[in-house]
């Protein structure tokens, strides 16, 4: 329970903001909850994926990087 | 290659298209037209300019839409939408309980894919549903044009319990407990919940990628909220007048929603079936067969089912789909349907990578079709109630029918005859080594399991046009034209 809470609250020192669901689909409290945690780590490395990609096709030139790279620095 | 409104028909609300207020669709029997309001208008003349949007369409992963001019006054309920658009017509409806694992699979990326690429551009999709994707042969294309909207800055991904619920669970099933999700879909038409998915990936599976955060965590979160409701709905009694809170979100950054669907990505694309691993290489039920005997069974179906164009042909018991590929050449589209999941499995991944393919593998118990479902019975159709085809295989498929889920050949023909199309039947009879296997350990009822008994009640529906005697006498094909 106290490791829940603690998990809870990261989420909600990272931006809380009322905002209510509009959607037709309930995503349900609890689902939202899980996007943001689940979201807080998957942001992370979405971030640094980004960046080494970018990284990469700098330092090593575009002739060096492969298609895939290129798509993924993109993002 | 949507044609201009030629239908004569007037179009028919969909009586299973209610939920979203913003659209309901209308069939005239050629076209599917979309009712819209105008904010799903609105949505639909920017999406359609976007680069993602159009670059999907032109993959053949989004359906062909236009904006229409219906003429008004055909029916009252279309006279209330501002604004109406036009789909082009999928070959056949099918049901995600009725999916391979590579279909589902598949159909997943599709929607990540299509979600992915819309994120970017500043939209998402209002929901994940699976039943937001069909089939055009044996390759994807999702359907939902109004669940695409502009993406709110902060908003979270509010598709993704559905799409835990609908696509991920049901593939982890498979690919780490190898249970197989049609049962669970078929009876729960909204997917599997957090809470069952975490009963049943237990044990090693809880190691599995993407199960302890997208299933454990989920369930865990969910149980947690659904507690803290109960205590709250508690305290809202008419003495306390209690007052009830409003959502509380937290707010999303849109590198959170992309990373998690990227991470969902990777964790499917790695995901595989058992079934597609067994070593039963070119498998084919006619493997009992002579080479001269296969080779007359092909030549009369082509040269039969050949004998004019066919709109839309069913292959029932397909198997290896040898047979309903042999159709391409005089048809639209083929419906490839097998009981087997493992074969039907196994004929998805050989024919999404050939070229041009009008096969559409489905997973189809004949003693059990698949029903109507949903709000009263009206949203999923019953497999002989989305359209009916021109043609009809049946072939070394009765002897299963009739005795192994004892259907009595009566009936079984009855139901063929309901389909209203040509038949192209492979009769086996008792004698055939099949038949005994099937025999081996049941008492034998099937007395009236005869070629003659079978003449007879065949040409009450049928006119007998053409026959031919295989594998030594024990099996007969007939071409039977529907009167």
């Amino acid at each position: 329970m106290r490791k829940l809470h603690v998990l809870g609250m990261s989420a909600v020192f990272f931006g809380c903001m009322i905002a209510p669901a509009y959607a037709y689909i309930d995503p349900g409290s609890g689902s939202v909850l899980t996007t943001a945690i689940i979201g807080f780590f998957a942001a992370i490395a979405y971030t640094c994926r980004k960046y080494f990609y970018r990284l990469k096709s700098v330092v090593l030139g575009r002739s060096n990087t492969s298609e895939s790279d290129r798509e993924a620095a993109s993002r | 290659m949507i044609t201009a409104h030629t239908g004569s028909a007037t179009p028919v609300a969909d009586p299973g298209s209610f939920r979203d207020r913003n659209n309901r669709v209308f069939d005239d029997g050629e076209q599917i037209y979309r009712g819209v309001s105008s904010e799903a208008l609105e949505n639909w003349r920017q999406v359609s300019r976007t680069g993602f949007f159009r670059d999907l369409t032109a993959r053949s992963k989004i359906v062909p839409t236009e904006e229409a001019a219906l003429p008004r006054g055909n029916a009252a309920e279309l006279d209330n939408w501002p604004g109406m658009l036009v789909h082009e017509r999928v070959p056949f409806l099918s049901y995600p309980y009725e999916w391979s694992f590579g279909m589902l699979k598949d159909a997943a990326l599709l929607h990540l894919e299509l979600l992915e690429s819309a994120m970017e551009e500043g939209w998402t999709l209002k929901d994940s549903s699976a039943f937001n994707v069909q089939w055009k042969g044996p390759r994807p294309v999702f359907i939902d044009i109004p669940s695409m909207e502009p993406y709110a800055e902060g908003d979270p991904w509010r598709g993704y319990r559905q799409f835990c619920m609908m696509f991920l669970y049901p593939l982890m099933f498979k690919a780490y407990r190898g249970i197989d999700f049609a049962p669970f879909l078929r009876s729960n038409l909204d997917g599997i919940d957090p809470s069952l998915a975490n009963k049943i990936l237990t044990g090693r599976s809880r190691f599995r990628k993407g199960v302890l955060t997208h299933v454990a965590l989920h369930a865990r979160m969910q149980e947690r909220a659904a507690a803290q409701e109960l205590d709250e709905a508690k305290e809202l009694t008419e003495d306390a007048k209690g007052q009830v809170k409003g959502a509380s979100g937290f707010r999303h950054s849109k590198a959170m929603v992309l990373g998690t669907i990227q991470g969902l990505r990777r964790t499917i694309r790695k995901m595989s079936s058992p079934d597609a691993r067994t070593v039963w290489g070119n498998y084919d039920t006619d493997h009992s067969y002579g080479d001269s005997s296969f080779e007359k069974k092909k030549a009369f179906v082509a040269r039969n089912g050949g004998e004019r164009h066919r709109g839309l042909v069913w292959d029932i018991g397909c198997n290896t789909g040898t047979f309903s590929r042999l159709c391409e050449p005089f048809s639209d589209w083929v419906i490839s349907i097998d009981g087997d999941p493992k074969a039907i499995e196994r004929l998805y991944q050989h024919e999404k990578e050939r070229e041009g393919s009008k096969l559409l593998p489905m997973i189809i118990d004949l003693s059990n079709i698949s029903p109507n479902q949903g709000w009263r019975g009206a949203e999923r159709k019953a497999l002989d109630a989305r359209g009916k085809p021109d043609l009809v295989l049946c072939l070394a498929l009765i002897h299963h029918m009739v005795i192994t889920a004892n259907i009595p050949m009566s009936e079984f023909i009855g139901w063929l005859a309901s389909l209203d199309a040509d038949v192209i039947l492979e009769f086996v009879s008792a004698e055939d080594d099949m038949s005994r296997m099937l025999l081996r350990n049941k008492v034998n009822q099937y007395g009236d399991y005869t070629e003659e008994e079978f003449e007879r009640f065949a040409s009450e529906s049928f006119e007998i046009a053409d026959s031919e005697p295989l594998k030594g006498g024990h099996r007969k094909i007939y071409y039977l034209r529907r009167r």
